[in-house]
């Protein structure tokens, strides 16, 4: 062990100060898209788009509780004039800032360049006259004195068609001048900061000054304003509150399970000395797989550390059992090589392939997880097998171990007869499977999003209060340069309205109402006559009718000023409008795609089939239909069958590489079929407790095989070792076992939906396995200690 | 950019409101709407509190508000067809309308407009509904001020009601009018005075007179449909 001693030692260091040193200059990052697909289809990419840098990132929903409807209306107020005062937002509004009144301020005053009836035919004689008659009658109907003060300016009733195309779309309700929830229980107030929703340390000082302001107008409320509460969410509250969440995580499992392994390694060893040098494998694999991936993906998220908390868990494996194994180092390290070592590498090997599946997964939170585990196997594995022994290890106190290898072999011969117990609970365990094939896994992406519940729930809700709709349904249309994307846009318009019309959709938002194309624009401008035309067009249009042709004036007044108008552009929207236009706008390299929401009709579900075949039906052939939640579950639906599917391969890559190194089917056999029944009995607890399993709930059952195969290998191997090796073999999977467990439960308490599930999974996984290899591979020792 | 847009996105900016997704659906009503359908509901509102009469069997012969409002709050339900014609100064010619009606108790009016088009106005708890367009009457304190207050006839509130009109009752049980004259509100500076009228148990006419002087007159008759 004195070969190459300080080549390897220097080595070794070396290699952990470059990798501290790559580790010095790594991006650390929390973003809500770390499980979202990294090369997804057109449709998933402009939603990435809009969820990371879109206008819908920089919006923060603000609601006040509390207090009393007057208190609330009142700190809503002073809030908006503290927070106009900072650079932090865009805009700030609690809907008492007019902003309605400047809408309709905009259409009105474009009214015939923007309504979509401005045509030649409707300023011919007969258009005039159909057009004024018909808002004689909506005048004379019930409730028409609403038109009467327009009926002089607009008697073609433009306003009145774009106000009911607008029609039927949510918005929050305003009370004491503010808006308020439908409850009227919370005060709402819409936000939108200059930064990206990405940007988390911008969010976060954005987030704190709301605060501060909040606080600020509680207390100029005196007494009135004390039960009041702010809440707050938004897509950059939320990466804030999940960086944190995820930052807490991984530095609170950390402590718990690096305690929990210490004092169990302390227990062990007996040694701080030995402990410290049991720790070296695992930390050089942290640092080494930090760095790798690092250098593999330029960033490294912090929910790939909150992994590595549970690496810790499998790679001290590996110095427990080379110091438990080995016994007196003096003479044990040279024989653990020899004996022991290569089961170990074996299960490196094992291991290795089924984290390697991971690395080919396009979420790129899995495959950085598969290359972090990978190179920090291999590392911790590599650091006992040629590091360790060649440290001065003369502290280590040989203690007793051989004891507890008595305990454990007594048990042993019980587990073993426990192994129809194993095989009938594999069989029972793929029968459950079987008959609740439908529902094992989740199909929400959701269900990933490192977003505790009640976050999303408060989201949602501020959000439906706000009158921002889920984004539900949407057509996509998309043109090198915005002014396509908006003709292609009004095409599809009209097409809209007849599936309004027909009740196959509830309704649809459109940036054309606000900016149309300058095609469109240009046309109706050059539909409206000259004054003189049309005050003779005019004169004819009203015989017949209650009303003199003097009566419009402003109406030919406001003509002739709309006629001179230079088409709108994207530039010239005033603040208000623009904030609408952008939110259906996306911009994503060298396109623009505008973003139709449409509204479900009163049924709740709008049919995709009868939207594609009106789009088909007049030849509209490059607009997408999205069904957002659909699309992206459907997505991640696919992701649950790639990951599947990896994993299977990763599973396959192990038999195949137990068979060449074994060449013995039987023997491989025995060898898996614990850890299959491991797998199987802990899917199907998930399932009987009504749990849908995840991609990451995979992602243990992975790790389960990956860990397991340690044990059923050594366990394979202890029929051949004698009575001595076996007791430290047996008490070294224990203690290996323990420490695993102690590394991974904690996660299932985290609190981070990702680390839980894979905790969940993999601590009672481990156990079993152990279990089921003992039972499974005892029979085999029994055997061979007869025959021999 | 006309002076008028130019003005209207520097008062924008400097406020700087916004709203991504903001449904302007209701501008119309907001501005334009309200004040006006409020006479309409009004009227119909006071058709009703008035059709209640002729359900009671309690003529007292000292005939006051009092006994109006216990009288009201005892109806559930009715029926009737109406026709309206409104006077507007612009026009040469008055307009017309007409349809029927239907009240449920406490709290639900609708009425259906045929002619000159069809259109349906419902009113249902804090609801006001025209032709699939919803409007929450919680939204517009005058609007849900004067609802309230009809509804505090309907119910025989008489408290509710003077808060928001100045009430006063003329004439004999076969020949009435009751004359809802706006305190100061908002309504006021466009409601001159709401007068309803009846003989014996029919209401046969509820006129809104606006402060520009333009009126309209809804006649109201029984109708034999349900």
């Amino acid at each position: 062990m004195r070969k190459f001693r300080w080549f390897i030692l220097g080595m070794w260091l070396a290699i952990l100060l470059g990798a501290i040193g790559i580790i010095i200059s790594t991006k650390f990052e929390s973003t809500l898209s770390e499980f979202l697909p990294k090369s997804p289809g057109v449709q998933q990419e402009i939603l990435n788009e809009q969820l990371r840098n879109g206008v819908l990132s920089r919006k923060i929903l603000v609601g006040i509780e509390g207090g009393d409807a007057v208190a609330r209306a009142r700190i809503s107020a002073q809030m908006v004039l503290d927070l106009g005062k900072t650079k932090q937002f865009e805009f700030v509004s609690n809907g008492n800032a007019g902003v309605s009144s400047k809408i309709y301020s905009y259409l009105y005053a474009h009214r015939y360049l923007l309504s979509a009836a401005t045509r030649p035919q409707l300023f011919s004689v007969k258009g005039l006259h159909d057009a004024i008659e018909r808002t004689l009658n909506v005048l004379a109907t019930p409730g028409g004195e609403s038109v009467e003060a327009l009926f002089p300016s607009d008697p073609t009733g433009a306003m009145i068609g774009m106000v009911k195309g607008m029609s039927g779309m949510p918005k929050p309700r305003v009370r004491d001048g503010v808006w308020v929830s439908p409850t009227g229980n919370t005060a709402l107030l819409l936000l939108q900061t200059r930064f990206s929703g990405s940007d988390s340390d911008a969010q976060q000082q954005a987030i704190v000054t709301i605060k501060k302001i909040f606080s600020l107008a509680q207390t100029k409320m005196g007494k009135s304003g004390k039960n009041t509460s702010l809440q707050l969410t938004g897509v950059g509250v939320i990466a804030v509150a999940a960086r944190n969440t995820i930052v807490h995580a991984a530095e609170w499992m950390s402590l718990i399970s690096g305690t929990l392994i210490v004092m169990l390694l302390l227990f062990v060893y007996r040694s701080v000395a030995v402990l410290a040098f049991g720790l070296i494998p695992v930390i050089s694999g942290v640092i080494v797989g930090i760095a790798a991936v690092s250098l593999g993906f330029g960033r490294v998220y912090d929910i790939t550390l909150g992994f590595g908390t549970a690496l810790i868990g499998e790679a001290v494996d590996y110095s427990i059992y080379f110091f438990v194994q080995a016994g007196r180092v003096a003479t044990g390290a040279e024989l653990w090589v020899k004996t022991y070592w290569p089961i170990i590498r074996l299960g490196v090997f094992t291991s290795v392939i089924g984290f390697a599946s991971l690395l080919f997964s396009n979420l790129p939170g899995l495959s950085q997880l598969g290359l972090y585990a990978i190179t920090g196997l291999l590392t911790a594995a590599g650091v006992t097998r040629f590091v360790l022994p060649r440290l001065p290890l003369r502290h280590f106190k040989e203690y007793d171990l051989v004891r507890l290898g008595d305990i454990r072999l007594d048990v042993m011969p019980m587990l073993s007869s426990a192994r129809w117990v194993v095989i009938s609970l594999a069989v029972i365990a793929s029968g459950i499977l079987v008959v609740h094939r439908d529902h094992i896994w989740n199909h929400e992406l959701s269900a990933l999003s490192p977003v505790p519940k009640a976050d999303q729930l408060l989201y949602a809700k501020l959000r439906k209060d706000m009158g921002i709709p889920d984004a539900g349904h949407l057509l996509v249309v998309s043109g090198p340069t915005l002014n396509r994307a908006l003709e292609k846009a009004s095409k599809i318009d009209p097409l809209l309205e007849q599936l309004q019309a027909s009740g196959i959709i509830g309704g649809f938002q459109t940036p054309t109402r606000f900016l149309p194309s300058v095609g469109s624009q240009v046309e109706r401008r050059s539909a409206l006559p000259p004054e003189n035309i049309l005050n003779a067009r005019l004169g004819e249009a009203v015989r017949g009718l209650p009303v003199s042709a003097s009566l419009f004036s402003p109406f030919v007044r406001e003509l002739e000023r709309e006629r001179r108008l230079t088409p709108l552009t994207y530039a010239d929207l005033p603040a208000s409008i623009r904030q609408i236009v952008d939110s259906m706008l996306v911009h994503h390299g060298q396109e623009w795609s505008v973003l139709l929401p449409v509204i479900a009709p009163p049924s709740g579900r709008v049919d995709p089939k009868a939207v594609q075949a009106i789009m088909a039906q007049h030849h509209v052939d490059d607009v997408m239909f999205v069904d957002v939640s659909g699309a992206t579950n459907t997505l991640y639906y696919g992701y649950i069958r790639n990951g599947l599917k990896l994993s299977l391969a990763g599973v396959l890559g192990i038999i195949v590489l137990l068979l060449v190194v074994f060449r013995s089917v039987t023997r491989v056999i025995r060898i898996m079929l614990p850890l299959i029944a491991a797998v199987l009995s802990v899917a199907a607890g998930f399932v009987v407790m009504g749990v849908e399993l995840n991609i990451m709930n995979l992602i243990g059952l992975m790790l389960i095989v990956a860990v397991g195969s340690n044990y059923a290998l050594f366990f394979d191997r202890s029929g051949q070792m004698n009575e001595e090796s076996s007791s430290r073999t047996l008490v070294s999977l224990v203690i290996a076992n323990l420490a695993t467990v102690s590394g991974f439960a904690p996660l299932a308490f985290s609190g981070v939906p990702v680390l839980q599930a894979i905790g969940a999974t993999v601590a009672p996984g481990v156990i079993l396995a152990l279990l089921f290899s003992a039972s499974l591979v005892e029979r085999r020792k029994v055997i061979v200690q007869q025959t021999l | 950019m006309s002076d008028e847009c130019r003005q209207l996105e520097l008062h924008a900016a400097i406020t700087a409101p916004g709203i991504s997704i903001l449904y302007p659906g209701s501008l119309l009503f907001r501005r334009r709407l309200y004040l006006p359908r409020r006479y309409a509901i009004g009227a119909v509102l006071a058709f009703f509190l008035a059709a209640s009469l002729m359900t009671q069997a309690v003529y007292a012969a000292d005939w006051n508000i009092t006994q109006l409002m216990h009288a009201l709050a005892q109806v559930k339900s009715g029926h009737a067809s109406f026709a309206e014609t409104k006077y507007i100064g612009f026009l040469d010619k008055p307009i017309q309308s007409s349809g029927n009606m239907r009240f449920v108790s406490p709290d639900m009016l609708e009425m259906h407009t045929i002619k000159p088009s069809d259109q349906v106005m419902l009113v249902q708890g804090d609801v006001l509904t025209i032709d699939k367009h919803a409007i929450q009457l919680e939204d517009h304190p005058e609007l849900l001020a004067f609802v309230d207050s009809i509804r505090g006839v309907l119910a025989g509130n008489t408290e509710l009601l003077e808060r928001y009109f100045t009430l006063s009752l003329k004439g004999e049980e076969n020949s009435w009018s009751l004359t809802l004259v706006p305190k100061q509100n908002d309504f006021a500076k466009l409601i001159k005075h709401i007068s309803v009228g009846g003989i014996g148990q029919m209401v046969r006419s509820i006129e809104i007179v606006k402060v520009n002087h333009d009126w309209s007159l809804i006649s109201i008759s029984n109708s034999s449909s349900p």
